[in-house]
């Protein structure tokens, strides 16, 4: 474990890294624009920006998802149905990529990759549910409203093998919360359709859905009121109290039956986490993030919604407490009314269009919304020195796409999928890439995987890395 | 005696695809969408049988399904013909059913004996065979499944506290009103966001419960010695006569005040960066205070701009909040210029404010003083005063009165013997709360195994899920001294305590829970923008509107009003703007002060819950009604009878040169033609067609086409004739009991419910059945006190 050979002599600097058993501690830049408030801020300098000693530094990975599949001819451009397969450079970019010209050397759009699992194999309707469920891990989802059975995904096998080297191991992030009463999806447990991100076969990841309260758990310790005396008598606390639960956890799963067991087993693996934290000397508190760029409590409409949780994931990434994410621009199946853009139908209910054109036309400029933003979270990690005089996004890979290629057919072969990943990657840009049809998406998170230092993991229905992205 | 299908079987193709697979592969990948079978007629009308009588079974499968579900056919997901379910189907399951064959089967007698197959356009059995098949497939589904009593308990999963409920203890077992916002999300299945199945604990969410836990604690305990912080007010944000670059200036005996906020009243360190204008024989003078607190002497300023100095004194603060505190200026000097000399002029100018603290300790929370034997105890009496008032706290918040003294050993080794006794039972309160003691509903019951493998709850267990179902929170000390009073496990005790427990202004919680998730109204958005300058829906009308459902269900309950009122009453609780929304007379004199009253809506055609703005403006697409979001509202809520959602890329309502012209009616019409939509959408559209006279807003309509055709044939016009038709049998009393029962239970209803729902079903007066009948019903039943234990 390199340790750095300057030690910061700020106290609050040193606070920045923990004791926990981290890899690297990367200085943080001093021009970091924090969009929080619309107040563009600057972090103050500390000594541990002057750090020449950079070790070599890690890559990151964050899944974007998009509900409801797009419209497929802005998503293609001029694109044949079923283009050759191999690498072309881009002529122009298709419409919905404009927002993102400046990356275009960053960006390939992959076509060919689908999910088989997401068909209903027997299993009858719920597509939106399974496109959802097996993005990330390419297992098809028991039909149950019960006790939910997938897999662990893409993301959450990242943070098990590499995600222990930061603070946090992942961040799973959302815009929309889940369904509060009615049915999901043709008897789907709700659970699939809100969540890409699954921990293990049963339980999916908790997702955040407010950009300040994941703010202030990734640099407020979850509290932003506490004085740092505070702080430091609650990690002693914290400490004690862990033991006491640990006991009263074992004294219940031995009175509870085999079945309940394993909820019980769910309890402690919430025990396992705080103890890592507490490992981190409790410290999830960044001062060197400041006040400033914490999220107002309640954005408004779709845009500042995803921009603030993009700015916390920009941020997390920029400070080295994750590397790992995902964040789901809505669920699956999302009906949300896009009021902003004019569009009172919900997403869902137009993205069965029937080939109507108007309804079309408003799934295209969703579409845009939500590539427009997506655009801005890839400016934004450009625009903020990362190791070693490069930006953030020269070493971060970013999937963006959906588990349903065209809404109104639900057709999970040939899906939307595009990856933005900066030079320091060693994956390529500036093209189309075409597989073999049925190439399973899998092998691109396998690929990913691979790239950030995951050791050779069973994925679902993956093949094993997909090549011809470098 | 059958019925419940629709709740015990979610999935219906799914199931029997189950089913016919157990006895020969399928053939087409059901994932596939069927390829349209011969288009239908969309006529009620019987189409004479192509062969003789059916004879049997096997015969009226062949007869009248096979073409559709065999091999070959377009339906081949869902096979019924001899090389799937074998020549003599109903020996096959007689001879031995598992769960999925059975229902399946319960799931082809209700399309056949709801006459919703075979659909329009096919050879119609007609009534004599389609009775001779029911009755057959019942005997032998009743053989099959044995006597359904004596299957075993159905098990309730280990379930873990609602934000809600969590929310609801801290006040019964507290007294506080705290927003617990961070806990883990409340994952909903069976339409449910409390079934102990669908919920799943993430590795992150212990660490939501420690916070919460800790958040609490502090606002049960009280904290005496908060950490000091610092609060600052810089010139720019100091009220005085002027605010200049270097500083906020005051030209007169006047106070400048910054605006700050502080956790308490207490003592606070106030400091002041100062200059000033010096002038005439001494040096400018100032005080700080608190806006409303002592002022402080008054302190020499002889500082100039180039090097401010800073003064500070510890002050009061009366109270905490957005507080005031002031630099008064206290011996201006001016001398107006004359003609020898320019004017002297003595002025004061802040360049900031700042307040560090509290410094004192607060004192001891009512709470906390007791616990520790009274403000000022010895550390002994307190120490014991502490332990014994925790052992009584345990004992509520963890629902065991048996619980002893040295099970508070651990929550008192949480700190040090020397910490101040605050400090201890902070800690010892929030390790109370995140135990899974608390988190978790274990229950163990008690007294001998019955041949359902079931024994019976404690008292105490009795008592935890009443508190769950009918307060949504745990047993307050009331209820846990009467659990340990009186033996709640017995029936009839069980029964009168639910009784009192419905009474209490806590069941509110449960009839806004229920009813709000049960009619799939939690979380409706009915806000609508106007259209063409007609007035839409503000957020206050919809909040208004979803409050009407919410008073009637109430009321319902509380009035002992008859549970068809939901259905066919003509009557209902609305304030005086939706009764103009309505068209109907307010009597203002029979309002209650809140402006809300029971309102008559005879001659309008808005009868039961059918008639709610809530309801109709959530079903319809903006600026447009929809048919059959109406139609599957019905279904899925008013008649538990959910239809799976249409197969992909079947439903193809494109516009095409035949029929743009058509209306969506006529479009809907040419779409049930098709077979493959035809199943689901004949039973939806006639429904939703029905209560066309509502127009998106929920707003009486007239001049529109309202008639309906159900797949059984009978015909309406308009909603009084639809829903005299849904009153004609009894499927809404089934389904209310069974979505009761499943919220009650928290948990899916299974097979082996189902004597339990005939109970529960039997138990209402046929002509006058009760909401609170049915609860109480819940709760008398073997299946609501015991436990499956295995």
């Amino acid at each position: 474990m390199p340790e750095p050979t300057h030690e910061p002599q700020d106290v609050s600097a040193g606070a920045l890294r923990g004791r926990g058993p981290r890899l690297s501690a990367r200085p943080i830049p001093r021009r970091t624009v924090l969009r929080g408030a619309g107040v563009v801020l600057s972090l103050p300098w500390l000594e541990a920006m002057a750090r020449a000693d950079v070790p070599a530094a890690p890559l990151r990975a964050a899944w974007i998802y998009v509900p409801n599949g797009v419209h497929l001819g802005k998503w293609r451009g001029e694109e044949a149905e079923r283009p050759a397969v191999g690498a072309r450079p881009f002529d122009a970019l298709p419409p919905l990529f404009a927002p993102l010209a400046r990356h275009r050397a960053r960006l390939q759009i992959l076509r060919g990759l689908g999910h088989e699992k997401a068909r209903a194999n027997g299993d009858g309707p719920g597509d939106p549910a399974r496109a959802a469920a097996v993005f990330l891990t390419g297992v098809q989802p028991l039909k149950t409203e019960g006790r939910v059975r997938l897999a662990a995904s893409a993301d959450q096998l990242a943070a098990r093998a590499v995600g222990g080297a930061t603070r946090v191991r992942s961040l799973v992030l959302g815009v929309e919360r889940g369904r509060v009463s009615g049915q999901c999806d043709s008897g789907y447990s709700c659970a699939y359709s809100g969540h890409v991100s699954w921990e293990s076969e049963t339980v999916p990841a908790a997702k955040e859905t407010d950009p300040r309260r994941a703010f202030d758990a990734l640099f407020r310790g979850g509290n932003a009121s506490l004085s740092p005396e505070a702080r430091r008598s609650r990690i002693a606390r914290r400490r004690s109290l862990l033991d006491f639960v640990r006991a009263e956890s074992k004294e219940l799963g031995g009175r509870v039956s085999a079945r309940d067991r394993a909820r019980i087993d769910e309890f402690e693996t919430g025990l396992r986490e705080l103890e890592r934290q507490l490992s981190f000397d409790g410290a999830a508190h960044e001062p060197a993030v400041e006040d400033g760029s914490r999220p107002g409590a309640r954005p408004r409409g779709f845009a500042e919604h995803a921009d603030l949780l993009g700015d916390v994931l920009a941020l997390a990434f920029e400070a080295d407490v994750t590397r790992i994410a995902t964040l789901m621009y809505g669920n699956e199946g999302s009906g949300r009314r896009y009021r902003e853009l004019g569009i009172d139908e919900g997403h869902h209910a137009l993205s069965h269009h029937r080939g109507d054109g108007s309804k079309l036309d408003a799934i295209g400029r969703i579409n845009g919304l939500h590539a427009e933003t997506f655009a801005r979270f890839v400016d934004r990690l450009a625009e903020t020195r990362g190791e070693a005089d490069a930006s953030v996004l020269d070493r971060t890979m970013l999937v963006y796409g959906s588990g349903i290629a065209e809404g109104n057919r639900h057709d999970h072969h040939d899906l939307p999928i595009a990856l933005c990943a900066g030079s320091g990657t060693g994956l390529g840009g500036g093209r189309t890439v075409v597989f073999e049809r049925r190439t399973p998406a899998n092998d691109l998170h396998i690929e990913l995987l691979r790239r950030l230092g995951v050791g050779p993991v069973p994925l679902g229905d993956g093949r094993g890395p997909l090549p011809g992205l470098a | 005696m059958r019925l419940y299908a629709g709740s015990v079987l979610r999935s219906p193709t799914a199931l029997l695809v189950a089913a016919t697979a157990a006895a020969a592969p399928l053939v087409a990948g059901a994932e596939e969408v069927p390829a349209i079978g011969r288009v239908g007629t969309g006529s009620a009308d019987p189409v004479l049988a192509p062969h003789a009588a059916a004879v049997g079974p096997r015969a009226f499968l062949d007869t009248y399904c096979v073409r559709c579900h065999g091999p070959e056919g377009p339906r081949a997901d869902v096979r019924l013909d001899a090389g799937a379910l074998g020549p003599d189907p109903l020996a096959a399951l007689e001879a031995g059913a598992d769960e999925d064959a059975l229902d399946a089967w319960d799931w082809i007698l209700e399309q056949v004996e709801l006459e919703f197959m075979p659909p329009p356009g096919e050879p119609e059995p007609g009534a004599e065979l389609r009775a001779a098949f029911v009755g057959e497939v019942r005997g032998a589904l009743a053989r099959a499944q044995g006597d359904p009593a004596a299957l075993p308990l159905p098990r309730t999963p280990l379930r873990r506290l609602t934000r809600a409920e969590y929310e609801h203890a801290l006040r019964d077992l507290f007294g506080i009103e705290h927003a617990a916002s961070g806990l883990p999300e409340d994952a909903v299945g069976h339409g449910f966001d409390h079934v102990g199945e669908a919920q799943s604990l993430s590795e992150q969410d212990f660490v939501r419960y420690l916070d919460a836990a800790e958040r609490a604690a502090e606002r049960i305990v009280g904290v005496r010695r908060d950490p000091a912080r610092v609060v600052r007010a810089d010139a720019a944000q100091i009220r005085a006569d002027r605010s200049r670059d270097d500083g906020a200036w005051l030209f007169s005996n006047r106070t400048a005040w910054g605006r700050l906020s502080i956790p308490r009243g207490g003592v606070y360190e106030v400091r002041a960066e100062v200059f000033a204008h010096q002038a005439g024989d001494e040096p400018a003078r100032a005080r700080l205070h608190f806006d409303g607190g002592a002022r402080s002497d008054a302190f020499d300023v002889p500082f100039e701009r180039d090097a401010p100095g800073v003064i500070r004194a510890e002050l009061t603060a009366p109270a905490g909040g957005d507080v005031r505190v002031g630099v008064r200026f206290t011996n201006d000097y001016y001398l107006p210029a004359t003609e020898d000399a320019p004017a002297i002029d003595r002025n004061l100018a802040i360049r900031w404010i700042e307040v560090r603290g509290p410094l004192d300790d607060a004192p001891l929370g009512a709470f906390a003083a007791e616990m520790a034997g009274g403000e000022g105890a010895g550390p002994l009496r307190a120490e014991r005063a502490l332990r014994r008032g925790l052992v009584e706290l345990a004992r509520r918040v963890w629902r065991d009165p048996a619980l002893v003294a040295r099970d508070v050993d651990a929550l008192l080794a949480l700190t040090e013997r020397a910490q101040p006794p605050d400090e201890r039972l902070r800690a010892a309160v929030a390790g109370l709360l995140v135990s899974p003691r608390f988190l978790f509903r274990a229950e163990e019951g008690r007294g001998p195994l019955d041949a359902r493998s079931s024994r019976s709850l404690t008292s105490v267990e009795t008592a935890t899920r009443l508190a769950a179902f009918l307060w949504q929170s745990v047993p307050d000390p009331a209820l846990l001294e009467r659990a340990s009073r009186v033996d709640l496990s017995r029936e009839s005790q069980a029964v009168r305590c639910a009784l009192d427990m419905l009474g209490d202004p806590r069941s509110e919680a449960f009839v806004d829970s229920f009813g709000a998730q049960w009619l799939q109204l939690r979380g409706a958005s009915l806000a609508r923008d106007g259209v063409d300058g007609a007035p839409g829906i503000d957020r206050a009308e919809a909040a208004r509107m979803l409050e009407e459902t919410h008073r009637v269900l109430l009321d319902s309950l509380r009035e002992r009003r008859s549970l068809w009122d939901l259905v066919d009453g003509a009557s209902s609780v609305i304030d005086a703007a939706l009764a103009e929304r309505y068209g109907v007379d307010f009597p203002a004199e029979a309002a209650g002060a809140d402006g809300w009253a029971r309102v008559s809506l005879e001659g309008t055609p808005r009868r039961g819950l059918l008639g709610h703005a809530s309801v109709l403006v959530h079903t319809s697409e903006p600026g447009r009604t929809s048919p059959v979001l109406r139609g599957k509202w019905v279904l899925e809520a008013l008649l538990d009878s959910a239809p799976p959602p249409p197969p992909p890329g079947a439903d193809s309502l494109a516009p095409s040169d035949e029929t743009k012209d058509l209306s969506f009616r006529e479009q809907l019409e040419l779409h049930r033609a098709d077979v493959a939509c035809a199943a689901c959408h004949q039973r939806m559209d006639p429904i939703g067609f029905g209560l066309e006279s509502f127009g998106p807003l929920g707003e009486v309509r007239d001049a529109v086409d309202a008639t309906g055709v159900l797949p059984d044939g009978r015909a309406f016009d308009g909603p009084l004739e639809l829903i005299a038709v849904l009153r004609e049998d009894d499927r809404f009393l089934d389904a209310f009991v069974a979505r009761l029962a499943t919220y009650a239970l928290g948990r899916g209803l299974e097979r082996a419910d189902r004597a339990f729902l005939d109970g529960v079903r039997a138990g209402l007066d046929p002509e006058h059945p009760t909401f609170e009948r049915a609860v109480l019903g819940v709760v008398a039943s073997q299946t609501f006190r015991r436990v499956r234990v295995d």
